[in-house]
């Protein structure tokens, strides 16, 4: 279960990180927010990814 | 010195012992597994340093497009038909193969040149990292036609990261390997991203209606920048096709699809290609041109994303410089018989001291040409040796057989494919495939008289335990 959670996680914060370039491109998201948001999910998508492919193994 | 190769060559088995044996039907693996390493292992940091390239060498939005495609899908083809077909018969790596064919010798020769242009590579990455790095110090990356270290800067952001590296390679390759498939996918999308943000700079409306003007006047306009030779068409085809030549054709790509259950697998190359050599040499392009041409990775992803672009940057050059430090120091280690660890802190220092010299990241195109042809000639000798001679009725296996440390027809046909390729007055990026068809027929050639001698006939499809 928790497995799969972390799972979800890293691949929320993926698409999150993309949608956010998404909204950057059409104008609706400043770049500096977008240059914060987009470390700050980075870093979550670091944690609950590495995690994942540690309890993987 | 028989005695000191025999003892080489006994720690050269000793390293590779486990893969000694033919793969087992029970060790196959799924065919989804086969996309996700390609998918991991061809977006890295040199994607960043091609890509960009491509829009320095003038190259035009359709010719990159197309060539692109084609180039890519002869990859593809590549792996499918030569490599996999060979390693899905023999279930072997090409370490174990080679020997058989060409003998211990040669193999180590083979795994000395490979160790070596490992660490060349190794080192471009890590200049690549430094150009991230050095944004800290307002560093002045290189020139494009620099071959010495513009400032005393650069060379201690790239010694320094050098040791890093060697470091993370030192103190547990296989952890941090582990590391790396959870960064990939984030490289990956630091790409798309990176373009998607980078476009509305150089004028992209959001309803991208005027993309491809933009395309065609402000990245890929078909003008070369000052001193880089303008490149078309075909020059994209050859290199996507031999930018992993040592992998398909060189066959060393035997090591992953000997695991697969039928050749065909070969086709799952296609999630490498069109991911790392298609989109992410296309969005490192955007990216260039969004901060005026200049070769510059770290400056690219930073002004792309921030902080996550130069965090990008940074660790693409090293996932890419962690393997391969590794597989150099691996190579080196039956050389020296010396532990890992000290072997790879040797083939470290050497890698941080080449990459001081931005020659080899600037140069990295002409430097990935001749990497693959230098290892061609090996391909084309075992695909001769396992598809041909049977059909011929000559005799595989010369050095198993008669337990030759050299197979000097292998060197023969080595040095000369590579004397041939060299001497050839057509460009670079050209010359590996007439060099291919030369090892192939001059290898032929020399065998031809042992036809039909004395072996009984092996089964073509097999190979002997």
């Amino acid at each position: 279960m928790k497995k799969k959670l972390l799972q979800i996680i890293s691949i929320a914060a993926l698409v999150a990180c993309l949608v956010m370039a998404g909204l950057n491109f059409s104008g609706k998201m400043p770049t500096p927010a977008l240059k914060l948001w987009f470390l700050l999910i980075s870093v979550v998508y670091f944690v609950a990814a590495t995690a994942y492919v540690s309890r993987k193994a | 010195m028989a005695f000191s190769l025999s003892a080489v060559a006994s720690r050269m088995d000793k390293l590779y012992e486990f893969d000694r044996e033919p793969v087992s039907a029970s060790s196959l693996k799924p065919g989804v597994l086969f996309a996700s390493v390609f998918a991991g292992e061809h977006v890295a940091a040199t994607e960043f340093v091609i890509g960009a390239f491509f829009v320095l060498h003038g190259i035009t939005a359709s010719d990159l497009i197309l060539g692109l495609l084609l180039g890519n899908l002869l990859a593809v083809l590549s792996w499918t038909f030569i490599c996999a077909p060979i390693a899905v018969n023999t279930r072997l790596t090409l370490y174990w193969y080679l020997r058989k064919i060409a003998g211990p010798g040669v193999t180590l020769i083979y795994n000395m040149a490979n160790a070596f242009l490992y660490c060349v590579l190794a080192g471009a990455m890590i200049s690549v990292s430094a150009t991230a790095a050095g944004l800290a110090f307002r560093m002045k990356v290189p020139g494009l036609n620099d071959i010495f270290p513009n400032s005393v800067l650069w060379v201690v952001v790239c010694l320094v990261l050098g040791a890093l590296f060697t470091l993370l390679a030192i103190l547990g390759f296989e952890k941090l390997s582990r590391f790396a498939e959870v960064v990939s996918p984030w490289i990956f999308l630091v790409f798309i991203a990176g373009a998607l943000v980078s476009l509305p700079k150089l004028g992209v409306r959001a309803d991208f209606g005027n993309f491809w003007q933009v395309a065609t006047t402000k990245i890929w306009n078909g003008i070369a920048v000052a001193g880089q030779e303008k490149l078309g068409f075909w020059h994209v085809v050859f290199f996507a096709w031999f930018c992993n030549l040592a992998m398909h054709v060189g066959l060393s790509d035997m090591a992953i699809f000997r695991y697969a259950k039928k050749w065909t697998y070969g086709l799952y190359s296609a999630f490498g290609m069109y991911s790392g050599h298609f989109l992410a040499w296309i969005c490192s392009g955007v990216m260039v041109a969004a901060i005026g041409r200049e070769m510059h990775p770290g400056k690219m992803a930073f002004e792309a994303l921030g902080l996550a672009g130069v965090l990008c940057v940074l660790l693409a050059g090293w996932t890419t410089a962690n393997p391969t430090l590794y597989r150099a120091g691996l190579a080196l280690q039956t050389i020296t018989g010396w532990p890992r660890w000290k072997i790879t802190l040797l083939a470290g220092t050497v890698t941080s001291i080449l990459s001081c010299f931005p020659l080899f990241f600037m140069k990295l195109l002409d430097y990935v040409a001749i990497y693959g042809l230098v290892l061609m000639p090996v391909g084309a000798v075992v695909f001769a040796e396992h598809w041909i001679f049977p059909k011929l009725g000559i005799p595989r296996y010369q050095a198993e057989e008669r337990k030759k440390a050299f197979n000097w027809k292998v060197l023969l046909v080595w040095a000369g494919s590579l004397a041939f390729a060299f001497a050839l007055p057509v460009h670079l990026y050209f010359r590996w495939l007439p060099g291919y068809i030369f090892a192939l027929v001059f290898y032929l050639l020399l065998n031809l008289p042992l036809r039909n001698r004395s072996k009984a006939a092996e089964s073509p499809a097999g190979v002997k335990a």
